[in-house]
Order: C-alpha cells, then structure tokens, then sequence
C-alpha cells in the first residue's frame, strides 16, 4: 500500500474530529503529523489544541508500520525531525529573524572565516537562552555541543558572546579599523588577525570554568601578564567560579590593580598590571 | 515550517529499525546488514542514537540534533 494510502486510512478513524479532506494530497502534506511509540495512546488520534495527528507505532500492525516509515514518507521534500529538535530550529528561527540578531550576522559574515560563522549564530542562540528564564536549561547542553564538535574555539566563542565581546570589542575594533584604514583588504586583514587572535587564544581574557583551580586561574592571569599584556578581564558564572576569583584576587592585587563588579552569582573582575598603572579605565563585561 | 513529521524520542529505535538501521554496542547507529557501516551525519560525523535528530531524502541523510547541525538544517528548509 501507497504511503498516502496508508495516511488516509489511519486518518479516516479520525474522522469527525479531523474536519479536512484527507483525500487532498496538499492537505495530507500540511498536517502535522506526529510519531510516538507507547503502550497507552490509541493508534491514531487527534489533539485539536495543538493540531497534531498523533500516530503510535505500537499499535499498527507489522505491514502499515512498514508501509508508513519508509523512504517514501520521505518523498515530496517531508522529513522526519524529533519533536524538540522542531521546537529548537522554531525557537532559533524567532531569535535569529530580530533586528538585534540579523546585524550582529550582518557583521559577521565574511569578516571571519565562514566555518566560524555558524558557531557563532549557536553562540548568539546560546546568550539567547540565557537571559530568557525557560530557555536557561538549555546553556549548558548547547555550550557543551559547541565544545565538542569545535573544541577550544567552539568553548571560548561561546563564551566571548555570552560576555558581550561580540559588541564591546570586536565591533568596535573593526570601527576603528574602518576609520583609520582606507583600504578594504587591509581592514579586513588587520582585523582577521586580531579577531583569530581572539577567539583562538584568548588574550586579554579568563572564563573561569569548573575544571579550572584556584592555583590553575593564578597561573593564567600572570601567564597574560608575561604576555606583556597591560591588563585581563576575568568572568566567572555560579558560586563555585565566583568563589575561585575571590580567593585570587588578594593575592593578585599584591603585584596589580584591580577592579570588581558584577550580579549575584556572577562575576567580572579586571586587573591591570603594575606596570601600566596609568590604565586605570573600566570597562564594562 | 511545514512538510515536517515529527516524532518522540520512544519512537527513535523504531524508526531506525524501518529504515533498516540498528544501534551497535557502543550506541551508533549502523547498517542492519552491515553492522561495522556506522551512519555518517552531512557534517561528516559519526552518529550515535543519542544524537539521532531525523531523516530526510537524498538518498537517505540522518541528521544529528547539535545546534550547528540543527542551523545547517534550518537554513536548508528555508
């Protein structure tokens, strides 16, 4: 049996919940169709709250389970997508499609390398979730994803959105390229360089994470400092982070200057170093 | 977005087992005729059940469910 066959027959039983012709091919195509496997659903049904034809493939016979998921299920550009897998692309569509997010992407795309601009619409999507309060669950995971198909440059793009560098260091300093470079190609190089610079080795920053020790974010603020570098900024998230930046700060503060500020549970701290004690100007994480 | 059909996370093995797929010992998912064939996503990845976000044609392309791959996704259907 055809697959919209099969279709038109699991969807007659719905009939008259079901108030559209299920003969219409077009029809059949914009239903929402939706596959469970459980022992308590009927095998068909309907739920007119949500609109959703709910089919349980524990309840079909062997014949109309292999007649309905196959390849030609697939036919006529449908596709078979886990439910929150929809509900992630729907929610990330509605972020994306606001004007704040289309000239951040606007920015990006073909100032940094084109496999870096995907990871950073995920990042984008990342500070989305948040500071939205049902979303906040997700940061972990999709930070997580970022790190492991991405590694080291996925975690700290991940980061440097979350932090705002995206709009409080990278944008300004393609400005100000823009404003003292007249060619194209050399602001474009110029700032290639200091955007891989960036997000590759994290210069000037520390995003204090689980892993790392108290001793372990010591020896990272003074390997910047050896860097000869004039100051870092230091962000942690959770007690735990916050808790590690106060136990350094005063043996730091020995040999550089410091500031602090920050929400509860979070943390920015930025330290410049003795010799620069001309450079006293905060900025904002 | 229309044309999509979705399905619950009970209904994944069931799925894969339709279109002829099982899941192998450390979790990927792998050709029912060919057990040492793990499926591959676009983005070159080996797939694994956990990760297993859908099917779509081309002969058959399984997708995974991280946020890159579900962007990729997302542009295509545009």
């Amino acid at each position: 049996m055809a697959w919209h066959d099969i279709i038109e027959k699991l969807l007659a039983k719905l009939t008259p919940q079901l108030k559209v012709d299920i003969k219409h091919p077009v029809i059949i195509n914009n239903l929402n169709i939706h596959i469970t496997n459980n022992s308590h659903d009927q095998d068909v049904s309907y739920d007119p709250g949500k609109e959703i034809c709910k089919i349980n493939l524990e309840k079909l016979t062997e014949d109309i389970k292999k007649g309905l998921i196959s390849s030609e299920m697939l036919d006529e550009g449908r596709i078979l997508l886990e439910d929150s897998c929809k509900k992630t692309i729907e929610d990330f569509r509605n972020q994306e499609k606001t004007a704040e997010t289309q000239e951040k992407i606007k920015f990006l795309d073909k100032k940094i390398p084109p496999d870096d601009l995907n990871v950073w619409r995920a990042a984008l999507y990342l500070r989305h979730c948040d500071n939205t309060s049902e979303l906040k669950g997700r940061v972990d995971g999709l930070k997580y994803q970022l790190m492991q198909k991405y590694g080291d440059k996925g975690r700290n793009i991940a980061n440097l959105c979350t932090a705002n560098y995206l709009e409080d260091w990278l944008m300004p300093a393609y400005n100000e390229l823009s404003e003292t470079l007249n060619n194209d190609d050399l602001i474009k190089k110029e700032f290639g360089k200091i955007y891989s610079h960036l997000v590759n080795e994290l210069p000037f920053t520390i995003f204090v994470c689980r892993t790392m020790s108290t001793k372990g974010l010591k020896d990272e603020i003074m390997r910047r400092k050896e860097f000869g570098i004039n100051f870092v900024n230091i962000h942690a998230i959770g007690n735990d982070n916050v808790q590690k930046v106060k136990a350094v700060i005063p043996d730091i503060e020995k040999e550089s200057h410091y500031c602090e500020e920050r929400k509860t549970g979070r943390i920015f701290v930025k330290i410049f170093f003795k010799e620069e004690e001309n450079q006293k100007e905060l900025i904002p994480a | 977005m229309s044309k999509i059909i979705t399905f619950d996370n009970s209904a994944k093995t069931k799925i894969l087992e339709s279109f002829n797929m099982t899941i192998n010992q450390n979790g990927y998912i792998v050709e029912k005729d060919n057990p040492l064939k793990i499926v591959i996503s676009p983005e070159g990845d080996p797939l694994e059940l956990k990760k297993f976000a859908g099917i779509k044609k081309g002969s058959l392309v399984f997708m995974r469910s991280d946020i890159t791959s579900l962007i990729n996704l997302s542009d295509a259907l545009k």
